[in-house]
């Protein structure tokens, strides 16, 4: 990502002139006070949002400028779970994880198939019937991260993964992400938790106001 | 296919999910289409009515007394250039009588006072298909007016003028009030369909987050339009149907003496069916408007 700069409207500007790397199979934290960018970065990998000046790479490809029937191709590349999980209240645990697949035209077959896997790796098979109101926060939260992978995406990004958990079902999700990223999956994690950053080790990303100041390259 | 069922079964879980905007959607639709079909079918018998009277247009030229025969050969060449003429009658003064005496029936004895035959000859005309309406009638007319032979020529020019204006007018304001009426079961099926789309918004931005293509997206909003206009148009004009068949199918329309009356008719099954179908292409387009402006995320 080369000096991308992103606003929400004249007043309102998200990243500016921020430069980063992130090499495959890395798994980095974006940190920061509320308000830094931290959300706006990851929704401008996934081209949620898009940038007015600046280079994006994914995949090796300029993504900065990609054509808006280019941008769901990409998508079905890029995993994301958010601090709200943003599940379907009126499908189920397997019609949530299976919708990844199904936007794609998958044959039925495979999407059984595969949302039975996901379901497994999250350890959730027993609940596949369920609906998510019914679930726990962990389990939401474990559904979404299904959901994200069952397209196999060589990149994960979550946002406040563990915001809504308390301590006990946040360990469950820091456990599963790592299982996650020692599968080779680029994790791009934006987080408050201090305590989780620092045991882990990893990256960090800083941002503040929009700029990153520290740790945007892998070296640096 | 498969994806067709997808989305079909989308569509219909989206209208289970708000079933009472479904039914005041499909309700209006239907009295819409109600509407428009009462006005079609009327329209559709002024049409028949129209060729009717168009077939039993016929010209009549009354000849002079005392026209000898190469003027009254002249004046029906004349009639035969314009090519116009399908059938040419010569009726002489006393048939013309006798038809008369057969039209009178029991009063016909009011005849026999007169002493003297007071009808004069008549050539007869009827005209060829193309030929048939009011102006093609005048044209005719006009070509034999004035020669020797010729007393007079009539064709009821003033009433046919002004019923086939009257059917004009009619006509024009049908197509505008179908217009109007189409026009606001666009805006119901649109609005209908925004509501829809607002109910879902977080589904839609969930779809588009994991990578649904915007097609992907829209495709069971249409159905979902045009499954609530297929059904709607498809009440309205089964209601327009049962209501034709209890009061309309046995009205037998007069058309004056010695014509056989005009029996009412409902249009035949495959105007119909096309007819429900526009309910389903109005459902669609009225999604487009709605979703043209609503589903950029």
């Amino acid at each position: 990502m080369y000096h991308v700069h992103m606003s929400y409207g004249p007043d309102s500007r998200a990243l500016v002139d921020v430069t980063l790397r992130i090499a495959k199979a890395e798994w980095v934290f974006a940190t920061g006070p509320s308000g830094a960018g931290k959300t706006s970065l990851l929704r401008l990998i996934m081209l949620a949002e898009r940038c007015e000046v600046g280079q994006l790479l994914l995949f090796g490809q300029n993504v900065a400028r990609l054509g808006d029937r280019q941008i769901p191709l990409l998508r079905r590349r890029i995993g994301m779970v958010f601090q709200d999980f943003k599940l379907l209240p009126l499908r189920t645990v397997e019609e949530n994880v299976s919708v990844g697949l199904e936007v794609q035209g998958k044959p039925r077959r495979e999407i059984r198939r595969k949302t039975g896997e996901v379901l497994k790796l999250v350890g959730l098979e027993h609940k596949a019937r369920a609906y998510p109101p019914r679930l726990s926060g962990g389990e939401q939260q474990r559904v979404a991260i299904a959901r994200a992978l069952v397209n196999d995406p060589p990149i994960l990004l979550a946002d406040e993964p563990t915001g809504n958990l308390d301590a006990g079902l946040s360990a469950e999700i820091h456990g599963l992400l790592a299982d996650i990223h020692a599968r080779g999956t680029t994790l791009v994690v934006a987080t408050h938790d201090e305590d989780w950053v620092t045991s882990t080790q990893r990256r960090v990303i800083r941002l503040e106001r929009g700029r990153v100041v520290s740790g945007g390259m892998p070296d640096g | 296919m498969a994806r067709l069922v997808y989305f079909l079964v989308q569509a219909l879980k989206h209208v289970r999910r708000s079933p009472i905007v479904a039914a005041v959607t499909v309700a209006t639709v239907a009295v819409v289409f109600l509407l428009l079909g009462s006005a079609w079918v009327v329209a559709h018998n002024l049409g028949q009515l129209t060729e009717r009277l168009e077939t039993g247009l016929r010209l009549r030229v009354y000849l002079r007394d005392g026209a000898d025969a190469a003027q009254v050969a002249a004046a029906r060449e004349r009639l035969v250039a314009t090519g116009q003429v399908a059938e040419l009658r010569e009726l002489g003064a006393e048939e013309a009588l006798a038809r008369f005496r057969e039209r009178l029936g029991s009063e016909a004895a009011l005849l026999d006072v007169l002493g003297e035959n007071p009808l004069p000859a008549s050539l007869e005309v009827t005209l060829r298909p193309e030929g048939r309406s009011p102006a093609g009638v005048r044209a005719l007319a006009d070509a034999v007016r004035g020669l020797p032979a010729v007393e007079e020529v009539q064709f009821g020019e003033s009433w046919l003028d002004r019923f086939f204006e009257a059917l004009g007018v009619m006509r024009l304001l049908g197509w505008a009030l179908g217009g109007l009426l189409v026009f606001a079961t666009l805006l119901i099926v649109s609005n209908t369909i925004r509501l829809s789309v607002y109910a879902r918004q977080e589904e839609i931005h969930i779809l588009k987050l994991v990578g649904a293509t915007d097609r992907f997206v829209k495709a069971p909003f249409y159905l979902e339009g045009a499954l609530l206009g297929l059904v709607g148009a498809g009440l309205g004009l089964g209601l327009v149907a049962v209501l034709f068949q209890a009061f309309a199918a046995e009205l037998r329309l007069p058309l004056g003496p010695g014509a056989a009356p005009l029996a009412l008719a409902f249009p035949p099954l495959e105007a119909v069916l096309l007819f429900v179908a526009g309910g389903a292409l109005v459902g669609w387009l009225g999604t487009f408007t709605s979703l043209w402006r609503h589903l950029r995320i």
